[in-house]
């Protein structure tokens, strides 16, 4: 017996990026240059925003890429915990500051070094690669953007100081030149308001750009006024109007006296005015950005601008920059919130390494996580008993049976292929319906999603017809960028009320049975768009394994579920399902997994 | 330079010096109080923001003041009586049973409970509803929870509250997680080790203990209320918890001493010497300071082959009452010594009524060692232990509430029993409660007969259970257990429902198997049938065998449940010398297995791993202290059709206490769960295709 079975260290190129610790943990592995998997650790916890360690993303990771955790040359995380320890620290030396932040300032003083957390949890011992909060942005923004060279705008709520960073970038080469500090942030302004507005901090900011276009920008004034843009890409924020740095509250007693309303109650009945609320805050950000994308291009004049950090998914915004800014070319990172910063991690150690740029160099799609094989779902439903339609090998028929069933008014939950990376649902793991009529927004909000009736709800698009129906200047596959809707069919159900939609086009190639599906609803409607919104009802993540679909299906009553090749239908489900679902609670944000929303995670 | 921009730099230099220093610096400044860091305002009492409008998950009703189930908290209903509403409505005397999962008849629940046993024999004694018994006991309640039930069921006007607890106090780790705390513990563990680890974990448990039964008392000056407590007792003539060996001891080379004591104490045992084997035993006890279970269990079985019941006893609680240091595993309820002797002293210093279940069996019984008669597993009671024990509290309460005098043998001829189909069903969720959680074949075994002796019909569920445990789908989604549905008792479908984890179950299904023989039902067949069909490699991609599903069919030794036995490392923990996952496979080809391995301890020498199939040597993995993986081919001829088994045979390592022991305290000190035993090696994945 000899120690041949031993593996020797392969040749492959192995990098992990790891986002962990505050908010929307996340993994991806990079091998031999090109990203194989990417995946939020809530889709595998279940917990909403889950900040925990990715151990079940890592092993997913690594399971994909088919390596051993000793195969891995570097794991990369995504910020610099000492600097943001300084801040931190620093928070508690205020004045006044109260004693539930000195007392978070001790704790983080005493907690794990990152570091020492992956090292502890997995037992790694090879290289770990840490990077800067905004550069991580960055970098997943422009490693994977497709351009040769380009302009990186980041704004988020913090990192460590940071809280916008101005970055150039060409070939392997990607620096900051400029950033602006915390407490000055445009992401906690936006923030601020959100709570004002009665939302949760963290995770309510993309309602309020969806309650938006119901209002006027009667307080755009006033909340210019809360922000003083300065010389190049500098501004500051009017401390007197926020309270975030003292205490549990983002806004302050002066805001309120400005705003001249009360802070709406969370949960309570919206108003006009929260709504006028809403839609001066989204057009300031607007101006605030066009102002700071103009300065950058001054910078750095490419045709190309990419963009990442969490305001970056505000839609509306990319598409007026695209529209009215000076750059050709823009490139949101679709998982643009914290969890991409894996991913840019990633890219930057890999760089680091290799003294080369990841040899893929653009995002052809997101669908970067889990997914289940059509044995294992004949498996799942076998093993149930439940009735079902077996499609494998038919995939047309498939198509256009599930494409009539909308037709007729039917809501699909559709599960195909591997997760989407990043917060949208793009064809993976979506609930779709007919946008053509005019109670499916109500219907999927209050029955099925279970929210807030003011919401939204997107379009997907056959991307060879999208111009027919959008005003759109380019592909939008991710759905980070917004533009009118000029069909000639009448649309309600994905139109917002100042006619604009979030439109995310399909292609053949990167979702060829999503495109099916389009063509064959086409083909008998003659409207090669549906509605599409993600597989998930409030307060919980999107579905990953068939068996959260098979919960979720239950849970918010949708006509069909469709998964992979195979097709229940909600009139056959046994009655045990619906109390055994009743019976299985979303996890709440008590999880001490869970963030928190009374203020930014990060603070 | 502003003085803002002076705070900063200052805060960059502490956050340097934070980093640069390590954790031990910033907890130092922590340690002396300094930074004010613990939120006082946490440490109200639960009973200081009671919420006024509710007992348990009954809420008020404004319009009749009665308690209704409050809908906000369905999630919980389970945990308690299923009683739609609390009265507020006196007829006659009032008593409230408060107390966790044994006080509501787990496993009898809702058929048969003590709450109505304790009822029937007042009333039946007294006359019809002349005294009211509300069953407020709840499963999985903690000391925190039956404060409040206590404090809050004042409402409802109780004679006599009877708290039937003391089972889940021993679990509490909250003390462990205090900034406060966690210096002085680590001191403690300086100066004496585990040992000093246990002082500081058994004073702070008396400490809540007291004040517990100061806070029940502090309510009942004006609230003329009697307050009754009923010690549990413990299934200590067959319990047995799962093997570990000892923690790290603090002398060098003692943890290898106790390995080689053990080693020949059992094999003395083996060989019948049982008093040389206790002389070892006992050398092992002087290194471990009773704080191993291993070491009382050798002890208590030799004095048992020699007739000496109590000592063996006496070891018997001390192997029970070791689990206090077992931090990083699950251990079952349990009540120690310590919260007894605690119970009882502090009880009578209010003078408060005690009925005190280890007296009250070992007198009805005159058995020095309770058993399988009286319990269903650790702590929860058969219908003759409820009885007996609720017999003890009427006539208590008999005597001290209503003036008359009845004996407890009076009660019990005049209690109500089980039917045939609810024992059965107690017997039959006993043994898969018992397989479960480590159990032997005999004790497993013992439950499945007398289910079926009391009735045919847990022969179905046997089956209905196979299926449930071996298609891994939600309990909700398997459609022979809807079916099913309708024949099945209230008390098996909640267990059913709530059955957190499946797992291969090879004991429980041996059992069940040798009962269905029995009555010529082939349960083999259909149990290889369907384990063929679901878990065979080749039929799936990969199987991992590092899922609990695969290498545990015992809680307690369960690791990596969403990351981890202490929720901390992201691997598996050999704590034996011998680690054992299982797979199934046709045989008809070679398989591949493919390892992640490494040893944790300071190599004597290079160092392999011995990687077995069917207990034939298949590889031997040079290992180190770092990940190392390896593809191993699994040749035909080693394969059964089956269940096949892969071992990890270790190799002996220098085990250096005093590096574990700074570790040890170090996380304690940054308030990470340690890890107080020895580890042979870890395994970060195994898989087999």
């Amino acid at each position: 017996m000899n120690d041949t079975s031993v593996l020797q260290k392969k040749e492959d190129r192995v990098v992990i990026g790891m986002s962990f610790g505050y908010h929307d943990s996340s993994c991806c592995v990079i091998k031999n240059g090109e990203v194989l998997a990417a995946v939020h650790e809530e889709r595998f916890s279940r917990v909403k925003n889950d900040k925990s360690f990715p151990r079940q993303s890592l092993r997913y990771c690594l399971g994909y890429a088919d390596v051993s955790i000793d195969e891995v040359d570097c794991i990369a995380y995504y910020e610099d915990a000492q600097k943001k320890l300084a801040r931190q620290i620093w928070m508690g030396t205020i004045d006044d500051a109260d004693p539930f932040r000195r007392k978070e300032v001790y704790r983080h003083i005493c907690e794990q070094k990152p570091e020492d957390t992956i090292r502890d949890i997995t037992g790694y011992s090879g290289h770990i690669e840490i990077s800067e909060h905004h550069l991580s942005h960055a970098a997943s923004a422009y490693y994977f953007s497709g351009f040769d060279d380009a302009a990186v705008l980041t704004v988020d709520g913090v990192g460590e100081w940071a809280t916008t960073s101005y970055s150039r970038a060409e070939g392997n080469g990607l620096s900051i030149f400029e950033e602006v500090n915390f407490p000055d942030s445009i992401g906690l302004l936006y923030s601020t308001i959100t709570s004002f507005l009665g939302f949760k901090v963290n995770s309510g900011e993309y309602k309020v750009m969806g309650l938006a276009p119901y209002g006027r920008p009667v307080y755009k004034d006033k909340i210019l006024s809360l922000i003083e843009l300065k010389e190049k890409g500098q501004y500051s924020l009017n401390m007197d109007y926020f309270d975030f740095l003292n205490t549990n509250r983002m806004y302050s007693d002066k805001l309120i006296e400005l705003m001249g309303i009360e802070p709406r109650k969370p949960e309570s009945e919206l108003d006009q005015i929260h709504m006028d609320v809403a839609k001066s805050l989204q057009v300031a950000l607007e101006e605030i950005l066009l102002e700071k994308v103009n300065y950058l291009y001054d910078q750095v004049p490419s045709d190309n601008l990419c963009m990442a950090g969490g305001v970056a998914l505000n839609c509306v915004a990319n598409g007026r920059i695209l529209r009215e800014g000076p750059y050709k070319n823009l490139f949101v990172q679709p998982a643009s919130g914290d969890a991409g910063t894996a991913l840019g991690a990633a890219a930057i150690a890999w760089v680091g390494l290799f003294g080369e740029r990841p040899k893929q160099k653009d995002t052809p799609h997101a669908y970067l996580g889990t997914e289940a094989s059509s044995d294992e779902i004949h498996n799942l439903l076998m093993n149930s008993g439940v009735k079902f339609s077996d499609y494998r090998g038919n995939e047309e028929e498939l198509a256009k049976f599930v494409a009539s069933r909308i037709a007729e008014g039917a809501v699909i939950g559709w599960f195909q292929g591997r997760m989407e990376f990043g917060p949208r649902a793009l064809g993976a793991r979506s609930i779709l319906a007919d946008p053509r009529l005019g109670n499916m927004r109500d219907k999927i909000n209050s029955l099925v999603k279970m929210r807030e009736a003011f919401r939204p709800f997107a379009p997907a698009v056959m991307a060879e017809k999208a111009s027919e129906h959008f005003a759109l200047t380019a592909p939008s596959p991710f759905m980070l960028q917004t533009c009118d809707v000029e069909s000639l069919i009448d649309l309600p159900a994905i139109t917002h009320v100042d006619n604009s939609a979030r439109v995310q086009t399909v292609s053949k190639e990167a979702n060829p049975r999503f495109h099916r599906l389009l063509s064959e609803f086409d083909a008998i409607t003659d409207c090669p768009i549906i509605l599409n919104t993600s597989f998930n009802v409030r307060g919980e993540p999107v579905v990953r394994t068939p068996l959260d679909a098979v919960t979720c299906f239950v849970r918010a009553s949708i006509d069909y579920l469709v998964l992979g090749d195979f097709i229940i239908s909600q009139a056959d489900i046994p009655e045990m399902w619906k109390v055994g679902v009743s019976n299985t609670p979303i996890k709440k944000d008590k999880d001490p997994r869970a963030i928190g929303h009374a203020v930014y995670t990060f603070l | 330079m502003s003085s803002n921009e002076s705070k900063k730099r200052l805060a960059a230099e502490l956050a340097d010096k934070v980093y640069s220093e390590g954790n031990d610096f910033a907890q130092l400044l922590a340690f002396t109080g300094l930074l004010n860091t613990e939120n006082k305002d946490a440490s109200l009492s639960s009973v200081d923001s009671l919420n006024k409008d509710l007992i348990g998950v009954w809420k008020k009703q404004p319009e009749t003041g009665s308690f209704v189930r409050d809908m906000a908290q369905s999630a919980d209903w389970n945990y308690w009586a299923q009683q739609p509403v609390l009265n507020m409505e006196k007829a006659g005397k009032r008593v409230v049973l408060v107390g966790e999962s044994v006080a509501r008849g787990m496993l009898y629940d809702p058929s048969y409970t003590p709450a109505q046993v304790l009822s029937h024999m007042l009333n039946s004694q007294q006359g019809a509803d002349e005294v009211e018994v509300i069953d407020l006991a709840r499963t999985n309640a903690n000391i925190n929870i039956l404060e409040e039930v206590v404090a809050s069921c004042r409402q409802l006007s109780p004679d006599a509250i009877v708290i039937f607890a003391g089972n889940n106090w021993v679990g509490n780790r909250a003390y462990l997680n205090s900034v406060d705390n966690s210096y002085d513990i680590s001191d403690s563990i300086k100066q004496d080790g585990i040992k000093g680890l246990r002082t500081r974990l058994t004073e702070a448990l008396n400490s809540e203990v007291e004040s517990f039964i100061d806070k029940v008392n502090s309510h009942d000056a004006t609230a003329n209320t009697e307050i009754y407590w009923v010690v549990p007792e413990f299934n200590l003539g067959d319990w047995r918890d799962p093997h570990i060996n000892v923690h790290w001891l603090e002398g060098k080379g003692d943890n290898e001493k106790w390995l080689s004591l053990k080693h020949e104490a059992e094999s003395l045992h083996g060989s019948g010497e049982f008093k040389a084997s206790i002389e070892c035993a006992k050398k092992m006890l002087e290194l471990d300071k009773g704080d191993c279970s291993a070491t009382a269990y050798i002890l208590a079985d030799c004095h048992q082959e020699l007739g000496e019941y109590d000592l063996q006893r006496q070891y018997l609680e001390m192997a029970r009452d070791a689990a206090i240091v077992d931090l990083t595993r699950s251990y079952t309820p349990r009540i120690t010594n310590d919260i007894r002797n605690i119970v009882k002293v502090k009880s009578a210093q209010y003078d408060n009524k005690l009925i005190d279940l280890r007296e009250v069996f070992s007198e009805r019984f005159e058995k020095v060692i309770p058993g399988r008669e009286l319990f269903l597993d650790y702590c929860h009671l058969t219908s003759t232990g409820i009885r007996t024990a609720m017999a003890e509290v009427a006539c208590e309460i008999s005597l001290s509430m209503l003036g008359k005098e009845r004996t407890a043998k009076q009660f019990i001829e005049n209690a109500p029993v089980v039917n045939a189909k609810d024992e059965a069903d107690a017997h039959l969720l006993a043994a898969i409660h018992n397989a479960h959680w480590g159990q032997s074949f005999d004790v497993v075994s013992y439950y499945c007969k007398e289910a079926v002796d009391k009735s045919k019909d847990v022969l179905q569920i046997m089956k209905l259970f196979v299926e449930i445990q071996n298609k891994r789908l939600p309990i909700w989604m398997n459609n022979s257990l809807s079916e099913a549905l309708d024949d099945i008792s209230p008390q098996v479908k909640r267990y059913l429902f709530s059955m957190g984890t499946n797992c291969l179950d090879q004991l429980l299904f041996d059992a069940f198997s040798t009962c269905c023989s029995q009555h010529d039902i082939q349960l083999d067949s259909y149990l290889s049938k369907i384990q063929n069909s679901q878990h065979t490699v080749g039929n799936l991609d990969k199987i991992n065998l590092l899922d609990p599903y695969f290498h545990s069919t015992s809680f307690s030794e369960t690791q990596l449940i969403e990351g981890g036995a202490n929720n901390r490392n992201d691997y598996y923990k050999a704590y034996m010398a011998s680690s054992q996952f299982c797979f199934f496979t046709d045989a008809e080809r070679e398989q591949q297995l493919k390892v992640t391995l490494k040893l944790v301890n300071q190599l004597k020498n290079e160092q392999r791993v011995f990687i077995k199939i069917n207990g034939q040597v298949v590889e031997k993995v040079l290992a180190s202290n770092e990940w190392k993986s390896c593809h191993i081919t699994l040749p035909k001829k080693l394969l059964v059709a089956g269940i096949n088994y892969v071992q990890l045979e270790w190799p002996e390592q220098i085990l250096n206490a005093n590096e574990h022991l700074e570790r040890i305290c170090s996380d304690i000190n940054g308030q990470l769960v340690p890890e107080i035993y020895p580890i042979y090696g870890n395994v970060f994945s195994l898989e087999v295709c």
